[in-house]
């Protein structure tokens, strides 16, 4: 027979050997051009180039996808991809961190007590990495916490076996996007056997015009340890759309535990499209924390794939819709290994016209026998503007499992308003009750501070002020 | 027996030109639209369909099929008389109707009905009789709306035609037989019906096949009109044979206050791709929805389900229940759309599945898209496999395991089986539900096929 | 083992190239890299696209698929990369005397 064989190896056609590095800031919109100057001003290696301008022929021939928000709003060119701060990148101490900066985490009320108790904080702002601090008995256990571009740099060999194994380029149009421009978000590799016993933090905010923010995280939990990572952003309002589209991959070998929080507050002029996964190997337990509060529009569905015998995934979702907001977030669980468990819980409030969607999928394959699954949705509409959508997927290919998903959608009950009024307390605050309530699964999750911030800012939610 | 000769009426634009030759020109103008959008619309594709991605029909071949039997052999007997058997045991006094290719086989005990001023008739007569109450069903389709539908609107003949006049509760069933006999047969099942005010119905169409692999095409439509008040209670059973592709939706239109309670027994096919869709526009009206599943083999069974609360104060319940061995797979996706007006409304659906083999498989996807406030909506998906528990339970009491297991898995749909409102048809599908049970396929009826239907 | 079958001048295939080819209804995906040949189930084992269509990386010994850029090691078929978790099938192929031969892997397809 004949074959008609075509060519697949491509030489990349763009040789730029003589970029200028100077520049402060890329002009804005993508281009080959635009990602190289990314890639040589942070001297990335070739491998590094090579990957990010495939990925920008993935993302543009990608098409948007056809299901989810609306993104129509989202203007590609009018965004600048890379910003830089300052000329070295981050200091050890606080104190070495430009006032302008630390002003403005001032102004986003980050409490003086937390700062103490952090183990080690990397600041995003403007895409790199200005402060950097990590305790010292962390580096003595082999505790790796930093940046993604200083993890490139220093530990190569660790980084290049990982990077885009959970999240190839050409997942999605996002994923995409994210890995030609990617520029900060966190590095965590935990040695065997070692417990990070206090929660690692690190900080993003969105702050010029029209900046894009496109962290990528990478954590590497070797086996038998534990981390506890949490992320949690906020960014002022803009007059035009601000796009934020990350990546967080997660390996968590046998019997490690990686937990990763989150708690997002974009302001309302933002849109969230953001990717994350998580492997979990024999034994492992990957737990997505996730509170989505900001935003215009988020897309978001934290992923985990069980490969390994008695993996076990947990996610744990709280979204908040106000007026012109749209959460479309929920979870994914795949079973590929038996024996393996995934426990879903999504709890979402609308109001004032603002929309959530649930979007889940479980999928168990064929030689994935002995799993168990538990998926439970609840949605309350606050008014007669708003609006709630669920769509859970469950593809069951193997016989000997159990699995179940169960959701409501419903408005805050007659009764339980009455049960409060009837107490002398005013509707509004007894609305705000229930509301915390609802949310308490989510809440009583995250560490103190995190816990009070965000009773916090479900009250000015519920008092109906602009986030 | 003479030898069966190749049949040239396939699905063709002739053959919708013979359909339209006796039809009233409204009808044979809507048939030729319909002709046309069927060609021009492209075949689902479960690439690119969401609608379709689970279920791929990439191996069906329309060109295949025969929309008449080969006119040198005979008809058959023994499949009519089975289908007549079926509803013997069932609904003894039902009105009954028994449609093929060929046209109208059977149609015995009206009188029953006709004296209380309900029409029962071909739908093809009713078209000439009463167009006005033809179109007011036909409405609940857009011509062009799919391209399975299109086939339907283009080539269906026959059929059967139910009015029930206002405030009159037929006094017995009105029970359509469509059956196919003789290879790669392509039928086209349309029962319309329209209730007026206050009027109440029970309906059941009856599909089936001799046992057997050979190929078999059916694109079927149920259109149901229920004015104010109105109560149908609509029943399907497919017995299709193991190498039928079936198509069909069943779809009903509520008025204020009307309740449609439908109970669809699958069990036969090769391939099915089944729509519900009930549609509550009035204030008041209610929907309860109970379908049982039964798959072995490599049988591919997909249920389509909406239910959309437009009226204020409606109410619908779904529960699918599912049964798959050997390497049968499962789908059900179902919708419920509650609009921004339709304010009051419960909406429910439970979908269960009860994995009984290694390759089987089981998808679910039930949606809430809720845009009304005052509401509630829940719905559920399971997949298990039989509990432990439960047959140590029986084992433990003396019952040997494949016993238990057979008492289990009837138990599983055994409320499901309650819910079904004509007690006749419950206990004839509780009957093919054990005979399945204990490993014989209902995939067809055990008649000895003597000719071509 | 399965009978070799007869595909094609193995020059139909040159370097960095790839071909698809169906042998009873299944689709292969044959790859030359640096002058190794490679043969594995053309259909990527998370969703519906071809492995034909992807990138061939010579210096893995992998092909990428176009969809959603799993990875493929083309000598034992395991993914490299998410989202596929299921490997493909790797079937045998040899050049004897210019010509092209393959021989399907004798398991079960998907």
């Amino acid at each position: 027979m004949a074959v008609e064989a075509h060519e697949l190896t491509k030489d990349y056609k763009y040789g730029f050997h003589d970029v200028d590095v100077s520049v402060f800031r890329t002009e804005k919109g993508l281009s080959p051009e635009v990602v190289a100057a990314i890639s040589a001003h942070k001297n990335e290696p070739e491998w590094m180039l090579k990957f990010r301008l495939k990925a920008l022929q993935h993302f543009e021939k990608r098409a948007m996808p056809a299901w989810g928000a609306d993104l129509s709003g989202i203007d590609f060119n009018n965004i600048y991809y890379y910003v830089k701060p300052m000329e070295e990148q981050g200091g050890r101490e606080w104190d070495d961190v430009p006032q302008s900066i630390k002003d403005t985490f001032d102004k986003l009320g980050i409490p003086e007590a937390e700062r103490k108790f952090l183990a080690g904080v990397s600041a995003q702002y403007d895409s790199e990495v200005v402060y950097h601090n990590i305790r010292a008995d962390l580096e003595k256990l082999g505790v790796i916490f930093g940046d993604c571009d200083s993890g490139l740099r220093e530990h190569p060999e660790i980084f290049r076996k990982y990077f885009g194994t959970v999240i190839p380029p050409n997942d999605n149009k996002f994923a995409a996007l994210n890995s030609a421009v990617w520029s900060g978000g966190s590095f965590v590799y935990v040695p065997k056997g070692v417990r990070v016993d206090i929660p690692l933090q690190a900080y993003f905010r969105i702050n010029s015009d029209n900046m894009g923010q496109f962290e990528r995280t990478l954590i590497i939990a070797e086996e038998g340890s534990y981390v506890h990572y949490i992320e949690g952003c906020t960014a002022p309002t803009y007059s035009s759309d601000s796009l934020h589209s990350a990546v967080v991959e997660i390996i968590a070998h046998k019997d490690a535990h990686v937990r990763y929080t989150t708690i997002q507050n974009w302001s309302n002029n933002v849109y969230n499209l953001v990717t994350k996964r998580a492997i979990a190997y024999e034994g492992a337990t990957v737990e997505w924390i996730d509170g989505n509060l900001g935003s215009k529009v988020t897309m978001k569905y934290p992923a985990i794939y069980l490969m390994g015998e008695r993996a076990h995934g947990e996610v744990l979702s709280a979204a908040f819709a106000g007026e012109g907001q749209h959460q479309d977030a929920g979870a994914k669980c795949v079973h590929v290994a038996p024996h393996t468990t995934s426990n879903i819980v999504s709890r979402s409030i609308s109001k004032d016209g603002g929309r959530t969607s649930y979007r889940g999928h479980i999928k168990v394959y064929p030689k994935a026998h002995d799993v168990k699954v538990s998926v439970r949705c609840d949605a309350l509409l606050l008014d007669e503007a708003s609006q709630s959508d669920t769509y859970p997927y469950s593809d069951i290919e193997n016989s000997e499992v159990t699995f179940g998903h169960e959701a409501t959608v419903s408005k805050i009950g007659e009764d339980q308003i009455f049960y409060l009024t009837s107490r002398g307390i005013p509707e509004a605050e007894a609305t705000a009750l229930i509301v915390n309530g609802f949310f308490e699964p989510f809440v009583k999750e995250l560490p103190m501070e995190y816990a009070v911030e965000l009773n916090r800012l479900l009250a000015v939610q519920m008092e109906g002020s602009v986030g | 027996m003479a030898a069966t000769v190749e049949s040239v009426a396939g699905i063709t634009a002739t053959a919708v030109e013979a359909r339209a030759a006796g039809d009233p020109a409204w009808l044979a103008e809507r048939r030729r639209a319909a002709w046309e959008a069927f060609a021009s619309l492209p075949m689902p594709d479960h690439m690119r369909d969401e609608d379709w991605r689970r279920t791929d029909i990439a191996k069906l071949d329309l060109d295949a099929f025969s929309v008449e039997p080969p006119t040198t052999v005979v008809q058959g007997e023994a499949l009519l008389e089975a289908m007549r058997s079926l509803r013997a045991e069932a609904a003894p006094d039902s009105a009954f109707l028994a449609v093929t290719r060929r046209g109208l086989r059977a149609c015995d005990d009206m009188d029953m009905l006709t004296a209380q001023g309900v029409i029962v008739s071909t739908l093809e007569e009713a078209a000439h009789n009463h167009p006005e109450l033809v179109q007011r069903a036909l409405a609940a389709v857009r011509v062009g709306e799919s391209k399975f539908l299109a086939l339907w609107d283009a080539l269906w003949r026959t059929g059967v035609f139910v009015y029930v006049p206002r405030s009159v509760d037929a006094r017995v069933p009105v029970w359509a037989a469509y059956s196919v006999a003789g290879d790669n047969g392509a039928i086209f099942p349309a029962t319309l019906a329209v209730l007026d005010d206050n009027a109440s119905l029970t309906l059941v169409d009856a599909y089936a096949s001799p046992a057997g692999p050979a190929p078999l095409l059916c694109s079927a439509a149920a259109l149901m009109v229920l004015g104010d008040g109105a109560r149908l209670d609509y029943h399907h059973v497919q017995q299709w044979g193991a190498g039928a592709w079936h198509f069909a939706t069943h779809r009903a239109v509520l008025g204020r206050n009307a309740r449609l309670r439908v109970f669809g027994a699958t069990l036969g096919s090769r391939l099915q791709k089944v729509y519900w869709d009930a549609l509550l526009d009035g204030n008041g009206s209610e929907a309860l929805l109970t379908g049982v599943c039964f798959g072995d083999e490599t049988q591919h069974l997909d249920l389509q389900s909406l239910q959309r609360h437009r009226g204020e104060s409606t109410h619908s319940d779904l529960v699918h229940k599912v049964a798959v061995r050997d390497k049968a797979v499962s789908v059900y996706s179902g919708l419920i759309d509650v609009e921004k007006q339709a304010q009051h409304a419960d909406g429910y659906v439970q979908n269960r599945n009860l994995m009984l083999g290694e390759g089987a498989k089981a998808s679910g996807i039930p949606r809430l898209e809720i845009k009304a406030n005052d509401v509630r909506c829940s719905h559920g998906v399971t997949a298990g496999h039989i509990d432990d528990e439960q047959r140590f339970y029986l084992e433990s009491r003396g019952v040997p395991r494949e016993e238990a297991d057979r008492l289990i898995v009837r138990g599983f749909m055994q409320d499901a089986l309650d819910r079904t409102p004509h007690a006749g048809v419950r206990d004839l599908v509780a009957r093919l539900l054990d005979a399945e049970i204990h490993g014989r396929s209902q995939a067809g009826l055990e008649a000895a096929e003597d000719g071509a239907l | 083992m399965s009978d070799w079958i007869t595909i094609a001048p193995a020059g139909d295939i040159p370097p960095g190239h790839a071909a698809r080819v169906e042998i009873d209804g299944v689709p292969i995906a044959i790859f030359n890299c640096d002058g190794t040949f490679y043969a594995v189930d053309d259909t990527c084992s998370h969703a519906e696209a071809s492995l034909s269509e992807g990138e061939l990386d010579c210096d893995f010994c992998t092909v990428e698929c176009p969809l959603h850029g799993s990875a493929f090691d083309l000598q034992t078929g395991e993914p490299t990369a998410l989202p596929a978790v299921l490997p493909v099938r790797v079937h045998q192929v040899q050049v004897v005397d210019g010509v092209l031969q393959l021989a399907l892997s004798e398991e079960e397809a998907a």
